[in-house]
This record gives structure tokens, C-alpha cells and sequence, in this order.
């Protein structure tokens, strides 16, 4: 056998492998950048680059039964870094459109603009959950927390967004 | 906000509290009957948790109802850069590449590039042959040509070349006024008792024997002066002539123009240097020595 069939082997199963990736879940994850990225331009590229770091990973790591937390964690690590690194902020205008606005009818047209106030971990729980369906259990293996934290997490999170959209303040209830 | 105590009510199970914390698995259905039973009857008597329960739903309802971000095609097609990859596999291993190819298209392209090289080869043989035996013959002649210019002139000698001289060249080196051959014919000057050095490096020493023979008859040097024929040394040919001093400015003219046109009717390249040095022989007045050394490169 000549010395180059195994890494021909290997770079072909990785490319299989990769493919099968980008049809399973090349979706959630394009709009998982782009939605917590918040930013179309960047997607893309963070969309790459996730791709890149989990074929890079999947030699060191093995898996077998959980692939999709596996895969969403990898995600999702890539992009809390890239959005520390390059975070998107509103400008003091924009900040004062939003706390301006009366009507939560009209607040709730900017929904993305109050979304993108959350942490990123609590924007990252609601898309796979609430967007997405994911359940809990694995968000939390995605995000590393125990599945009651995701749980309160997750509830502290709406409960956020509730009171910036439709008024009131968040734990007087 | 008015709050409602877990003693609100006495019949419910729970609270306010209770039932935000609740909120969420209840909007989800997670809640056992029971507990859902008592979330429910809570809601019903709160306006406050029905107005939450209300929000959240809408709030879950329209993070459902975003709107997903569509994959660009080509980056669904290529996710990583995929020419960039598939060329980067091609040039670590062309060889699976070829295997990846199906049998068939194999086939084709291997019987295509046989029938290919074969018609090339009964089209181009031929041509190539004829071109190559063309131009041999075009040199051949050249060069029968020109020996039998130099032939028809004056035989060639065979001697040892000018070991004599050489040493006569060390020793007078410090006297010697040596410059590269780029002058002009207003710079020569000639002395008394002086050796002229010419050195050409050519290719066929041969060929250029017989133009300087001819250099020399046009510049006045007569047919009958000795060693005029060149000794034929390893490595070259040699002229050592004595010429009157007036023709040294002409023939270095000649020689000068001999190595600066060297493609239009020869099939050779020299390069030409000069200079000159003192004799410690005597020489006849009006008179100077002339070494012409045609070096074979």
C-alpha cells in the first residue's frame, strides 16, 4: 500500500464528512452567525470558519452519539469570540429610538435591536430553542451550563426582553 | 406592579412568584396536570401573570417567526473555499483525483491523449527532421565556406603557441599600459618596440583565421610576411607577425569590427580585448610586433 492512500483516505472522508455537515446543518448555522453576528457581511466568514475549526477538531475529538451539541458548541464558542472581538454596538441615537418608543406595537418591529441587548449567551439559548426547537437538555450541553441554568436563563431572558418591549421593570412580578 | 403572595389565594397551589417561574414550561407544555391545573387557576384570578403569560407568548411567537438567514449558494456549494480545496487535493495527490474519476472517462481521456500524441508525432516528426537537417546543412556550408577562404589564403602552421612570449609578458607587466578595446581609431598611438595584443574568443577559430587574413590584406600587412598564416595552438590559433607601425590603427579597426558583427554572416560570437606591452627584443624602426590570439571558448 504506498504511503499516500490513508492521508488520501482521511482528507476524502473529511471532505464526506464536511459535506454532510453543511447539508444537515449548514442552515442553522448560516443563520446562526448571521442572527447572533447580527451582521450579513460577517456571516459568511464565521460561517467558514466554524466549518474549518470542527474539521479541525473532529481528528482530535471523538464522538459518536451527540454530534449536533458537539457541532452547535463548537459554533457557538467561534462566535462569542468573534463577536467580543468585533461586537456590533448601537449608537446613542439608536439607543434613544428605542427607549423612546411608547407603543410596543412599534417596539416589537425592532425586535432585532432589543434581541441584539441580550447577552450572547442568552441570544444564542433562544434562537436554538425558541427559533429552532432544540430542546433545553442540549442547549445547555451547547452553552455548558446545567439544564436548570438554561432553563432560568432562558426565562430571565424573555423577561428582559419583556421589559424592554412592552414596558414595566423585570423582577417586580 | 401588584404582587401576588402564595397566601393570595388560598385555594391555588401557587404564587405569583411561582408561576413566573413556571412560565416558561408552561408556555412550553412541560408541566405535570396537576401543577398545570394550579398554573392555570392562578392565571385565571392574575391579571398581572396572564398579561406576562400573554407577552411571553407573543415574544416566543415572533422569535419563531424570524426570519432565517438564507446560505449564499456558493458558499452552500463551496463551504470551504471548495476550488481552493479541491485544488490543494489535487496537487497533494493528482493521483486519487484520477482514481475519483469514473472508469469510463478515464478510458476516454487515455485513449484520447495516445491518439494524440501518435498523430502529433506522424504530423510533427517529419517537420522537426526536415527543419534541424536544414539548418545543419546551412552551417556546414558556412563553415566549408570560410575554410576554404582561409585555406585558399595561406596554410594554417602547427606549432606550441607562444610559451616564450608569455613569460616575456610577466616580465614587462609593470611597463605594461593595458585597456579594454572599446577605443576609438584617434586613440591609437604607436611606440617604438611595442608587442600589439588582440585577443578574440570565438567559437570557430577557424572561420575567423580566414577573416583575418582577409583584415590583413586590406590593411597593407604584404602576403609574404612571416607567420602570417597563424600556428595552430591547443586551445586556439595564433598570428605573430611584424607589421609596419601604420597598419596597427586599421587592422585594430578591423579586428574591432570582425568581433562587434558577429550574427549577421557567421555562425559565431567572439569577444574582443587589446593592449600592449613593451618588447624587450628588438625590433626593426618602424616596425612593431602583432599577436592575434583567436582562443576557442
Amino acid at each position: 500500500m504506498p504511503k499516500t492512500a490513508p492521508s488520501t483516505r482521511d482528507t476524502r472522508k473529511s471532505d464526506d464528512w464536511i459535506d454532510g455537515v453543511v447539508l444537515t446543518y449548514g442552515d442553522l448555522l448560516y443563520d446562526l452567525c448571521q442572527t447572533m453576528l447580527w451582521s450579513p457581511a460577517d456571516a459568511p466568514d464565521a460561517y467558514r470558519s466554524i466549518l474549518r475549526t470542527l474539521a479541525r477538531r473532529r481528528r482530535t475529538e471523538k464522538f459518536e452519539r451527540y454530534e449536533r451539541p458537539w457541532i452547535l458548541q463548537i459554533a457557538f464558542r467561534e462566535l462569542r469570540g468573534m463577536k467580543k472581538r468585533s461586537p456590533r454596538l448601537l449608537t446613542p441615537a439608536e439607543q434613544v429610538m428605542l427607549d423612546s418608543n411608547p407603543d410596543p406595537r412599534a417596539r416589537l418591529r425592532f425586535f432585532d435591536s432589543y434581541f441584539h441587548r441580550l447577552p450572547i449567551e442568552s441570544q444564542c439559548l433562544l434562537i436554538l430553542r425558541d427559533k429552532y426547537g432544540i430542546p433545553v437538555s442540549e442547549v445547555s450541553a451547547v452553552l455548558e451550563v446545567p439544564e436548570a441554568s438554561a432553563r432560568l436563563q432562558r426565562l430571565q431572558a424573555l423577561r428582559m426582553l419583556e421589559s424592554w418591549i412592552y414596558g414595566g421593570e423585570y423582577g417586580t412580578a | 406592579m401588584e404582587r401576588h403572595e402564595r397566601t393570595h389565594d388560598s385555594e391555588t397551589r401557587i404564587g405569583c412568584f411561582e408561576a413566573m417561574n413556571r412560565m416558561t414550561d408552561a408556555l412550553d407544555g412541560l408541566l405535570s396536570s396537576k401543577v398545570r391545573h394550579a398554573f392555570d387557576e392562578h392565571l385565571a384570578q392574575c391579571d398581572d401573570c396572564q398579561e406576562h403569560a400573554e407577552h411571553l407568548r407573543e415574544l416566543l411567537k415572533v422569535l419563531y417567526h424570524q426570519p432565517r438567514a438564507v446560505m449564499p449558494i456558493e458558499l452552500r456549494e463551496d463551504p470551504l473555499s471548495f476550488p481552493i480545496r479541491r485544488l490543494r487535493r489535487f496537487f497533494s495527490n493528482p493521483r486519487a483525483v484520477w482514481r475519483d474519476l469514473p472508469v469510463a472517462v478515464r478510458l476516454l481521456i487515455e485513449g484520447a491523449s495516445i491518439a494524440a500524441v501518435v498523430v502529433l508525432g506522424i504530423r510533427l516528426g517529419p517537420i522537426a527532421r526536415e527543419m534541424y537537417e536544414a539548418r545543419m546543412e546551412k552551417r556546414l556550408q558556412t563553415m566549408i565556406a570560410a575554410e576554404d577562404l582561409s585555406n585558399q589564403a595561406v596554410p594554417l602552421v602547427r606549432g606550441k603557441g607562444d610559451a616564450e612570449e608569455g613569460e616575456e609578458l610577466a616580465s614587462s607587466e609593470g611597463e605594461a599600459e593595458n585597456s579594454a578595446g572599446v577605443e576609438v581609431e584617434s586613440d591609437v598611438q604607436v611606440g617604438k618596440s611595442e608587442i600589439w595584443r588582440f585577443n578574440l574568443k570565438t567559437d570557430a577559430p577557424t572561420i575567423v583565421r580566414g577573416e583575418i587574413l582577409k583584415a590583413l590584406k586590406e590593411t597593407g600587412v604584404p602576403e609574404n610576411t612571416s607567420g602570417i598564416g597563424g600556428v595552430e595552438a591547443p586551445g586556439g590559433i595564433q598570428f605573430d607577425i611584424l607589421v609596419p607601425i601604420a597598419v596597427i590603427a586599421p587592422l585594430k579597426i578591423q579586428l574591432e569590427r570582425l568581433a562587434g558583427t558577429p550574427s549577421e554572416n557567421l555562425p559565431f560570437s567572439e569577444t574582443f580585448t587589446w593592449y600592449k606591452n613593451r618588447s624587450k627584443k628588438p625590433i626593426p624602426a618602424g616596425m612593431s610586433r602583432v599577436v592575434i590570439w583567436l582562443s576557442q571558448i
